[in-house]
């Protein structure tokens, strides 16, 4: 009785907690909206026009919606694939490294001829989706038989995977006649086709949404993403359940990595055709930001990286149409990273919430007990 | 009960004082509490009762929504531990604060090191240590490292700690819980010469027969109110427990005497040496067999934590034979032990028992959610789930928000009921089951008892009780073993014929049985 009344006038802690965290959320985007809008101001000689720029310019035309989508397609590989890490409470950064593993192993095999269409782009996904799950499962191996601390060894290996391609690109499958440093031509077999005729978004977005859906599912509905978010969250209460601990992590860095990997593939056959990257592409240190963002929740991740790309969008056409420097979104970025990993913004006020709702509680059970 | 009247020597007094946690619990409700000088002042509660929250308040820990200190006649502002000492407030906590691998002078002037120049005098430490532990006729060895010290010893070094920081008032909280009965008598002896010599002490605790001995006068507190100050001589003992509880409690379990079937677990000459290489378990040897409560008793730190650790699969003994019903488990996971039909429970709570992030729903199916039923090819089964953790916290009277609400968002009682809720539900057959209502409310460790006399009797579990309330031990136990330096040094098959007095003679290695009174609980020969 004295419950039922409570729960219909007075929230529990645990709303209270949940509406804060998405309110730090909100608070972060808008603080941090509202602080490149100063910096605009600052240095741009047109701040209004420039400020729409920044606003709306990804829908000014029908080819900056394409192009927005196309930078939305590898984040949602990325953020997934850091959300699988991060649940597990493995701060795994390799992602970077198994996104360029796979596009750079992928390549290898896509320059192969005389394999069928649609067989040749298995093939180069298996093989990139592979690549990256050896470059995120070795961290994840080390630190579950030698105990090495897994933020150390994964950055680390980004660095050996970027050089270890860039070898293979420009020793073996350079070619000569590219005019710059790019590997042969990919065959047309292995190439992802345009979704809508001539609107220049890739098939990879088909891909992406349902790594994203999978990713959810076998988070929060399978026994295996059960296994994952209670090691995450205590791995010596998993261990003590008879949960396979270290199985369970090294399968999660895998999986992760096979999901990067396979971003890598989706990005190159998607948009190029050649490999021509000359470092590491940062696809996949947004995709630790859009974790956080998301709250290590695949199901977010749409929503977040579709942020990212729109302010991705934004700063190509600051930089093709204004004196404001692209970086002004890196700012952004910075911001709102920081504030949403601030766990104590907003505290007291959380806090003082709680306690006057706690307050407002008590003195309504006394009211009903003195009825 | 008296009303509180100030007389000319009160101290301290604490008013009003609320204190609401972050996560929403009122620990503390408008409480005035006042204490005289020289007295030793008892503050009683259950578990969760606010005791040391208040306590906290008083000593810095924690700031107050509402209310005020006044100390002699002066309203204070008292914002963190420093400020206490300097009003001369100090506080030996729960849990020792101790630097284990220095010295008993090391730890003494840890914060306030005398210098010779620039460096550290470690003589005049050692002199002053030795002085203020003649000054108070609290003998302590100064050069003894901490981690070689006993318990009593540790606990002694607190409160000269706080001394030495010119504390007049002191605020003990719980300090026999890790002490075996002699101990506690010897505390008592120097906690009554401090109050002659003026100092004042508040004695924090839940142990009606402590309290009874020690204090001059107590207080109340329930669910983070005052129910009463009262002079002890006024009350009984029942009095109090109806003051802290709000009904009668009935201190005895019901149970009948048990009817041992055949061994379920076997062990057999466990040995193991831990990380420092100290010999925590000789030759262990021990069975527990069907429809059996075996007790195990020690003072903290004589291998009950090893020996709960290797059963349920943490540790690995150097050698020996472990067997749940004929089969070997050295070699097994953690998932295979509970896969034999055992449960597990670890002393420590919040590391091994439950997973504070996580609803309770996922806290409950921890151990399952690969079984049929739970989870249907891979994919959980969230009807049954929930369906099945509503009847749980119906059946354990587990205070929520629901079967979604997270652990951090429940008592410590309700918490270990969820852990009970877990372990006990499977049907188990053995129960590995270490501290299983430490620092939890007596209606959730009632419960808790209930449950385990009901498993015994219902299904005939075999249940290895491991616990540092020995009278818990007493009460729920079928047999007793004795635990002293990792060897077993005594064995009472017949609980009712012992009191804590004799455990407390083994506890403490003062005596020792013949091998073949131990070897009585050795059943398969």
């Amino acid at each position: 009785m004295i419950n039922s009344l409570k729960r219909k006038q007075v929230l529990t802690s645990q709303e209270i907690s949940n509406r804060f965290s998405i309110l730090r959320t909100a608070l972060a985007l808008l603080l941090a909206m509202g602080i490149a809008i100063l910096l605009i101001f600052l240095v741009s000689n047109n701040a209004f026009r420039d400020i729409r720029s920044l606003l709306l310019g990804p829908l000014t035309s029908s080819n900056r919606i394409s192009q927005m989508i196309n930078k939305w397609i590898p984040l949602l590989f990325t953020g997934t694939a850091v959300c699988l890490f991060f649940s597990v409470g493995q701060i795994n950064l390799a992602a970077e490294g198994a996104f360029f593993a796979g596009a750079f192993t992928s390549t290898v095999v896509a320059i192969i001829g005389g394999i069928p269409p649609g067989l040749h782009f298995i093939l180069c996904a298996l093989a990139g989706g592979l690549a990256g799950a050896i470059i995120c499962g070795l961290p994840g191996i080390m630190y579950t038989k030698f105990n090495v601390m897994t933020v150390v060894s994964s950055l680390m290996i980004n660095y050996v995977v970027l050089f270890l391609g860039l070898y293979v690109i420009t020793n073996l499958v350079r070619d000569p006649a590219a005019g710059y440093e790019a590997s042969y031509r990919f065959k047309e077999s292995a190439r992802l086709g345009e979704l809508i005729p001539g609107s220049n978004i890739h098939t990879g977005l088909i891909i992406a949404v349902l790594v994203v859906v999978l990713g959810y599912l076998l988070l929060y509905k399978s026994t295996f993403g059960l296994q994952i978010r209670t090691i995450g969250a205590n791995a010596a209460f998993a261990k003590y359940s008879g949960m396979p601990v270290a199985k369970v992590i090294v399968f999660t860095q895998l999986l992760g990595g096979f999901i990067a990997g396979l971003g890598g593939t989706t990005e190159v056959l998607g948009l190029y055709n050649r490999f021509g990257y000359s470092g590491l592409t940062n696809h996949g240190w947004d995709g630790i930001m859009l974790a956080v963002l998301a709250r290590n929740n695949p199901k977010y991740i749409p929503l977040a990286a579709l942020f990212l790309a729109y302010l991705r969008t934004s700063a190509d056409v600051l930089n093709l149409t204004s004196n404001v420097p692209s970086e002004v979104i890196n700012i952004i970025q910075a911001i709102i990273i920081s504030f949403i990993a601030a766990e104590r913004f907003l505290a007291g006020w959380e806090y003082k919430t709680i306690v006057r709702n706690t307050e407002k509680s008590m003195a309504l059970k006394e009211g009903v007990t003195n009825e | 009960m008296e009303a509180l009247n100030y007389r000319d020597d009160t101290v301290l007094t604490m008013k009003d004082i609320t204190k609401i946690y972050s996560n929403g619990f009122v620990a503390n409700k408008d409480i005035t509490f006042s204490v005289r000088k020289g007295e030793i002042h008892g503050l009683m509660g259950e578990n969760g009762a606010g005791k040391t929250t208040l306590m906290k308040v008083l000593f810095g820990l924690e700031k107050p929504e509402k209310g005020q200190i006044i100390l002699n006649g002066q309203e204070v502002h008292i914002d963190n531990p420093l400020h206490a000492l300097e009003y001369g407030i100090g506080m030996v906590h729960q849990h020792f604060m101790l630097v284990g691998s220095l010295t008993v002078a090391e730890n003494m002037v840890l914060g306030l090191e005398p210098k010779k120049g620039l460096l550290f005098d470690y003589k005049r430490a050692v002199k002053e240590t030795e002085e203020i532990a003649e000054r108070f006729n609290l003998p302590i060895d100064a050069s003894a490292i901490v981690n070689d010290i006993s318990v009593g010893m540790k606990q002694r070094l607190e409160i000269l700690k706080i001394l030495y920081r010119g504390a007049k008032i002191l605020l003990l909280d719980e300090p026999t819980a890790v002490l075996t009965p002699q101990e506690t008598s010897e505390l008592f002896v120097q906690l009554k010469n401090l109050r002659d010599q003026g100092y004042t002490i508040v004695f924090i605790s839940h142990k009606l027969g402590e309290v009874k001995e020690l204090c001059d006068r107590i207080t109340v507190l329930r669910k983070g109110e005052v129910v009463g100050t009262a002079d002890v001589d006024e009350l009984t003992e029942l009095d109090i427990s109806r003051m802290m509880v709000g009904k009668d409690v009935d201190l005895n379990i019901a149970k009948k005497e048990a009817d041992p079937g055949e061994t379920i677990l076997r062990v057999r000459d466990l040995n193991y040496t831990n990380q420092f290489g100290k010999k925590a378990l000789n030759n262990l040897s021990f069975d527990l067999r069907r429809g059996e409560i075996l007790g195990v008793a020690g003072v903290e730190g004589n291998g009950q934590t090893e020996l709960s650790e290797i059963l349920s699969g943490l540790l690995r003994p150097d050698s020996g034979e472990v067997s749940i019903k004929g089969k070997s488990i050295i070699d097994m996971s953690i998932r295979d032990i509970r896969l034999t039909n055992t449960s597990l429970v670890h002393e420590d709570r919040m590391i091994y028992g439950a997973s504070e992030e996580q609803s309770i729903i996922e806290n409950i199916i921890a151990d399952r959610y690969f079984q049929k039923g739970y989870s249907n090819n891979s994919i959980l089964n969230k009807k049954n789930n929930y369906e099945e953790t509503t009847a749980l916290i119906e059946e354990y009277q587990i205070a929520c928000d629901g079967p979604e609400a997270a652990i951090s968002t429940l008592s410590g009682g309700n918490i270990q009921k969820v852990v009970a809720a877990r372990e006990f539900s499977s049907d188990p057959e053995l129960i590995i089951l270490s501290q299983p209502t430490r620092g939890i409310d007596v209606g959730a460790a009632e419960l808790i008892r209930e449950k385990m006399v009901s498993l015994r009797d219902r299904l005939g579990t075999a249940i290895l009780l491991f616990s540092a309330d020995l009278t818990e031990l007493l009460t729920m136990s079928d047999g007793i073993i004795v635990l002293y330096n990792g060897e077993i040094v005594a064995y009472f098959p017949e609980v009712k014929k012992i009191n804590e007095e004799i455990l407390g003679k083994y506890m403490l290695g003062l005596e020792k049985q013949s091998p073949e009174e131990i070897g009585g609980v050795i059943h398969d020969k």
